[in-house]
């Protein structure tokens, strides 16, 4: 100790500056080994079933929820990183101990059908309507997402029906149940679904809309009756729209509905708007 | 008899609020109120939900620990100093003894509750700027208390014949099987066997269903039970505390001290 004490001060500070390096170095490859071991290794494996941490909960119900709503936010950050997803599962949990705690079932509407679960994202919101009969919200998001995601129009108009029925749901939820209504192949509801908005609500910017889309429904009715009579006369459905200028039976598409994209049944010669 | 009572009581009080544990257990509940509010923060906006969970589950908590950590001792203490000796020389009675020792530790878990509900609220206040809600906050909170002095004498009873630690286990696993009725009730629905379906129902209304003095989901979405399901509960916690009462009075007069 005392051959160190007597050595000269550059060689102290070199050899602290040497230490310090070695500090660096070790702390460096440490990070390093676990950074590759975590892209390696999922970090979660397991999550206990619903019911278990239900029948667990001993009168923590809330607090529970709350955590593992807390967790699930998180989860959100790391999920990419894993083999598998937990989100179901940790939403699972948190609506099972407090089903009345609305925001989850909505996280799951926006979060679920995105990574192709729209199903586990349906299974809750079933749940959720059934807990909070007042909210419109829960079947509202996921009839947007069936929409969105899947093209399903059927299920998007039973959840859109769904959120229309509850209270303090906006008007525009109706435009959208007639907007659906088209898109199912349904022109002849969706324009009688139009008009009723049309005639009944308050809000001048629904009314200007309502009357828009209840133009274009009819000049779509014209567009299938254009496609019928060119079936009458030429023995076939026209493959696209385009056709029927090709063939003169219209000068050009209607600039209001020229942003759809239709295809044509070939064999029912119905319209089906994507 | 009151008198006698009330001096066990209020020294039984006085013991209990010197305990070191109580303050420890005090901290533990404000710590995680005050937890609430960075927890709330990365919690979506649900930050109101989880103060008020938290609060509800922190005062409840504190409630669970003072009987666990105090309770379980009261006994024991007493006859390890040889300090029961001199109380049961004197002209009182043992019911009187038990009695003094419920009211005393309920009144210590009261005042605790007090402090902390307040420390509560005000953190909530300070976070909605309102008070609405409180009042159902505060019935949920009187509720956990009403249970918490069934368990005290869950705790009393116990601590009459065993060690405290012991004592301590038989009144968690007390507890625990008291918030898993709704599991039983499961287990019996489901039961075909008669024999087992029996015994379980049996073993479902000989434990105590604690489950029913949680409302802390209900008064979250301010929604209370109806008055009269309250009432059955009250009645619940009268009955089944008078119950306890017995038999821990018929363990503790045929114990030789």
């Amino acid at each position: 100790m005392r051959i160190f004490f007597r050595l000269s001060s550059v060689f102290q500070i070199t050899a602290l500056a040497v230490l310090f390096l070695v500090v660096f170095w070790s702390q460096t490859g440490y990070n390093h080994f676990f950074k590759d071991r975590r892209l390696h290794y999922p970090a979660q494996v397991f999550l206990a079933p619903a019911t278990l941490v239900e029948s667990s909960s001993f009168g923590f119900r809330n607090f529970l929820a709350d955590v593992f709503w807390i967790q699930s936010v998180q989860y959100l950050i790391i999920e990419g990183l894993l083999k598998n997803s937990f989100m179901f599962q940790y939403l699972d949990i948190v609506t099972t101990l407090d089903p009345r705690f609305e925001y989850p079932y909505l996280f799951a509407n926006l979060i679920l059908p995105r990574k192709g679960s729209i199903d586990e994202a349906r299974f809750l919101t079933d749940r959720g309507i059934e807990a909070i009969p007042s909210s419109w919200q829960i079947p509202f998001y996921l009839g947007v997402q069936y929409k969105v995601f899947s093209k399903d129009y059927e299920q998007a108009l039973k959840y859109m029906n769904i959120a229309a029925s509850k209270p303090g749901k906006p008007d525009y939820v109706d435009s959208l149940i007639a907007s659906y209504t088209l898109r199912s192949g349904d022109q002849t509801s969706a324009r009688e679904l139009f008009d009723a908005i049309y005639k009944t609500t308050t809000n001048e910017f629904i009314k200007q809309s309502a009357k828009a889309w209840i133009q274009e429904i009819d000049h779509i009715g014209l567009i299938q009756s254009l496609v019928f009579g060119y079936k009458r006369l030429y023995g076939v459905y026209p493959q696209t729209i385009d056709d029927l200028i090709t063939r003169k039976l219209i000068g050009k598409i209607p600039d209001d509905i020229k942003s759809f994209r239709f295809i044509i049944n070939q064999e029912t010669g119905m319209l089906i708007i994507e | 008899m009151f008198n006698r009572v009330l001096a066990i009581a209020l020294n039984t009080f006085r013991e209990s609020i010197r305990d070191r544990i109580l303050f420890v257990v005090a901290v533990f509940a404000l710590f995680i109120i005050g937890s609430s509010l960075f927890l709330g923060s990365i919690s979506l906006d649900q930050d109101i939900k989880i103060i008020k969970d938290f609060g509800l589950t922190a005062i409840f908590l504190l409630q669970i620990f003072i009987i666990i950590f105090v309770g379980a001792n009261l006994i024991y203490k007493e006859v390890e100093r040889k300090t029961f000796f001199l109380i049961l020389s004197k002209p009182i009675k043992k019911s009187e003894v038990i009695m003094g020792k419920w009211l005393g530790l309920s009144l210590t878990i009261f005042l605790m509750t007090a402090l902390t509900s307040l420390m509560f609220f005000g953190v909530l206040f300070i976070k909605i700027g309102t008070l609405n809600g409180i009042p159902y906050l505060i019935l949920a909170i009187l509720l956990g208390f009403i249970e918490a002095t069934l368990i005290i004498m869950i705790s009393i009873l116990f601590s009459g014949f065993t060690s405290p630690i012991l004592s301590s286990v038989y009144t968690v696993s007390l507890f625990l099987i008291g918030h898993s009725s709704s599991v039983v009730l499961g287990i019996i629905d489901r039961q075909d066997n008669v024999i087992i379906k029996y015994i379980f129902s049996v073993l479902y209304y000989i434990f105590p269903n604690l489950e029913k003095f949680n409302i802390r989901n209900d008064v979250l979405y301010n929604s209370i039970p109806v008055f009269q399901t309250l009432a059955l509960t009250v009645v619940y916690a009268l009955a089944y505390g008078a119950a306890l009462f017995l038999i821990a009075k018929f363990i503790f007069d045929r114990r030789e001290y």
